[in-house]
């Protein structure tokens, strides 16, 4: 054994070191080449979608983390749905208030007097005087039966 | 909630595609923030951001089904959601415990297409002689069928049908889905030694059937 055949790491990082053969140099970067060309290749269909991504976050992380990171995300993609989803679930949440009877009659004050009333009462005053004087005329003989 | 300061930069959309070259928290990295993601939901929340688009990679690449793909990725970061949540994570990084989860849901997936499951059973209880070989290659198979397709070399093609399934599979979790030693040893459940022994031994492998092909040729 030669001494420029001892393994050495294939990769510069620690996380990734793999001891290869020196022979079996030239396979491995021409796989690492591959792929990284099959990833990009595959690269639409291996995306998550934003619907997706929010949706999981909500399900597994609390609503307020959810939010902070969609907005630390960037609003011009993930945030814009995020806050409307929110908003939507707030407004879904709001309690709900006891109805109350409204007073009608204290929103439609009069606008002013009574005039109404008045000419109503002078009408039955007239008819109920009329009506007594015809009879008093009857019963006197003024009026023919 | 705060300003962020002390987290490091959360990734774009468009940084969270899934080329697994990008940069990354390293197994120590993964490990610290996973320690503070017990207790400090931004944390969980880096784990979620860093690792959801690159668990639905792994599983959309030997997953044609969307919808499937959906739900064995949701599936997978619920169980290493849970597993951080309760303390209970294993000594492999976060990124390993979820390609190991998401490398047996799409086995668990493929083996359960082929059969009824009684509820209340494991589909792995049901297998028989060779039953989980088989279903871990088919597993594969889009997987191997992408892979080949960006291979320049028609022999290097031709090369990866001689090769035993198992060392192939190796040989797809490092070049094809990217994965460092230390997430490609826990989504195979062995030991980053172990790992690397199998990788030497899959390229040899791979090595000598393009020698085959080569005498072949000639």
């Amino acid at each position: 054994m030669r001494p420029d055949d001892v393994t050495e790491p294939a990769q510069g990082s620690a996380d990734s070191l793999v001891l290869l053969p020196v022979d079996l140099r030239p396979l491995d970067a021409e796989l690492q080449q591959s792929g990284a060309r099959a990833r990009q290749m595959l690269h639409g269909r291996t995306q998550p979608t934003r619907y997706f991504v929010m949706d999981l976050r909500a399900r597994l992380l609390s609503d307020d983390t959810a939010a902070d990171t969609a907005e630390a995300l960037g609003s011009g993609v993930i945030a814009g749905p995020s806050r409307i989803r929110r908003e939507s679930l707030e407004a879904r949440r709001q309690p709900s208030t006891p109805a109350r009877p409204t007073v009608i009659a204290q929103a439609a004050a009069p606008a002013g007097p009574m005039v109404f009333l008045d000419a109503r009462l002078a009408l039955f005053v007239a008819a109920v005087a009329s009506a007594a004087l015809i009879l008093a005329a009857i019963g006197s003989g003024a009026i023919p039966r | 909630m705060g300003d962020g300061a002390g987290m490091p930069p959360a990734p774009t959309f468009e940084s969270m595609a899934p080329d697994v070259h990008l940069s990354h928290l390293d197994s120590s990295g993964q490990l610290e923030v996973a320690a503070r993601a017990q207790t400090d939901p931004r944390a969980l929340a880096r784990l979620f951001d860093e690792y959801l688009p690159r668990v639905y990679a792994f599983v959309a690449r030997r997953v044609e089904d969307r919808a499937a793909a959906e739900e064995l990725t949701a599936a997978t970061l619920q169980r290493a959601i849970q597993a951080v949540r309760a303390g209970t994570l294993p000594e492999s990084s976060f990124g390993g415990f979820a390609y190991r989860v998401a490398a047996s849901a799409i086995v668990d997936r493929v083996r359960r297409a082929g059969r009824v499951i009684p509820s209340g059973l494991r589909a792995s209880d049901l297998d028989e002689g060779n039953d989980r070989e088989v279903a871990e290659a088919i597993g594969a198979e889009g997987a191997a069928r992408a892979f080949a397709a960006a291979v320049d070399r028609n022999v290097l093609r031709r090369s990866f049908e001689v090769i035993p399934d198992a060392q192939f599979r190796v040989i797809l979790l490092r070049y094809f889905d990217g994965l460092d030693i230390g997430e490609a040893s826990a989504a195979l459940g062995c030991s980053h030694k172990s790992f690397s022994v199998r990788l030497n031994r899959a390229l040899r492998a791979l090595s000598s059937a393009l020698d085959e092909e080569a005498k072949g040729a000639a």
